[in-house]
């Protein structure tokens, strides 16, 4: 009987088993890294989607806030309106825990996050500022962000007359319209001239059909025919305007003769 | 001298690298295959998102749901999307209830990948609402 001679045949086998021993430590090692590269906790400052949707969403709920506020409602309509806007977003948050916190500014001239002075200088402010914190955790990342929401609605008017014969005056009013300091474009105006030119009593006459240019840049020319008591009485113009938001802005000023 | 003549094991050596490096080369498609789904879905319900808050933007979104104008919201979202893009939207208000009673959508799925989104969406009216709108993207095989 031949016998196998083993010493001469097993030479290759030694490398054969160390090569595999080598792939598998490769192999582990591998997978060691591929594991523990999941677990680390990587901070990127991408911007989680629904963060940018709530923003957008909290600034259309203080835009209807205003816009309620300023046609005759209730100045708590902001937090009510905030706060049904919060519960939607946490109950429908549904791939993670979500958290929003809102602050009316409270500091001079907001009171309750609401500025309205529509006063007799020409100028005439509607405007709503709140801050916010959004908190979001999800199984995969947690974002963070802070920041203010400013609406204001502002407009500016300034005019001049030529007086006409007796009591009649063409008057010249030009009006500018801004949105967050931005030009912007009225919905509607709504003209009053005072009586006698005095505010005691308050005897204010609607124009009926004023001759409204607009330049399409936030910029109005409002030319109309005022008939005072006297002809030396000043004329004082209030500018009653909704912007495109319905947001409501009035504001008060003297013409001067030319 | 006499193992550098011995060359014997040399082949089998050379196949059992060989091996290893075909299990080494397997192994790194495994990830990549799943790199790619996610990498779809992502895209999509990012383009979701996009999509619903171009809309939104500027109130144009709430005002159709308000008006009830579903036509003109199809048609909002459709060229909004690539045609490849299969797209049903519902909308509901604040107790996820559905409002449209007509679907707004682009046909039959084709896809069994649908992506949905939902979106919250306030109102610029002084009359303040809310709506949940949901928007389900897929693609077209």
């Amino acid at each position: 009987m031949k016998t196998r001679n083993f010493r001469r045949g097993n030479s290759g086998q030694v490398l054969i088993i160390v090569s595999l021993i080598v792939t598998m430590l490769l192999l582990s090692t591998a997978l060691y890294v591929a594991e523990t590269e999941k677990d680390v906790a990587v901070y990127e400052s991408e911007v989680e989607p629904a963060f940018s949707a709530y923003r957008v969403g909290t600034m259309h709920t203080i835009i209807s806030a205003l816009s309620n506020i300023s046609n005759g409602g209730s100045i708590d309509i902001l937090v009510a309106d905030l706060n049904q806007f919060k519960s939607v977003v946490d109950n429908y948050s549904f791939n993670t825990i979500f958290k929003m916190e809102f602050t009316p500014f409270n500091m001079t001239p907001y009171q309750d996050g609401v500025w309205i002075d529509w006063g007799s200088s020409g100028k005439g402010v509607t405007s709503a500022y709140v801050n916010f914190i959004l908190n979001s955790s999800g199984t995969s990342a947690t974002y963070y962000s802070e920041y203010a929401v400013n609406i204001t609605s502002e407009i500016d008017v300034s005019g001049d007359y030529t007086l006409l014969t007796g009591s009649l005056k063409q008057a010249n009013v030009t009006c500018t319209v801004l949105n967050e300091d931005k030009p912007a474009l009225a919905q509607n105006f709504t003209v009053y001239y005072e009586q006698d030119g005095s505010l005691s009593p308050e005897e204010w006459i609607q124009v009926a059909s004023p001759s409204i240019t607009d330049y399409g840049n936030g910029t109005y020319l409002i030319s109309f025919t005022a008939e005072t008591t006297n002809p030396d009485d000043t004329l004082l113009v209030s500018v009653h305007c909704h912007d495109l938001r319905y947001i409501f802005i009035k504001a008060n000023a003297t013409c001067t003769q030319v | 001298m006499r193992l550098l003549k011995d060359n014997r094991g040399q082949i089998r050596t050379i196949e059992a690298f060989f091996a290893a490096i075909l299990l080494l080369s397997s192994l790194t498609l495994i990830p990549a295959t799943q790199n790619n789904s996610n990498d779809s879905t992502k895209i999509l319900a990012s383009t979701a998102h996009n999509v619903l808050m171009s809309l939104d933007s500027n109130g144009y979104l709430a005002s159709l749901v308000s008006n009830q104008s579903w036509i003109n919201l199809k048609s909002s979202i459709q060229s909004s999307l690539s045609p490849m893009v299969w797209f049903n939207l519902t909308v509901f208000d604040e107790n996820m209830r559905s409002i449209n009673d007509i679907p707004i959508c682009s046909g039959s799925a084709v896809s069994d990948r649908i992506v949905s989104v939902d979106y919250v969406c306030a109102g610029t009216s002084s009359s303040y609402v809310i709506y949940i709108i949901r928007l389900q993207l897929a693609l077209v095989d």
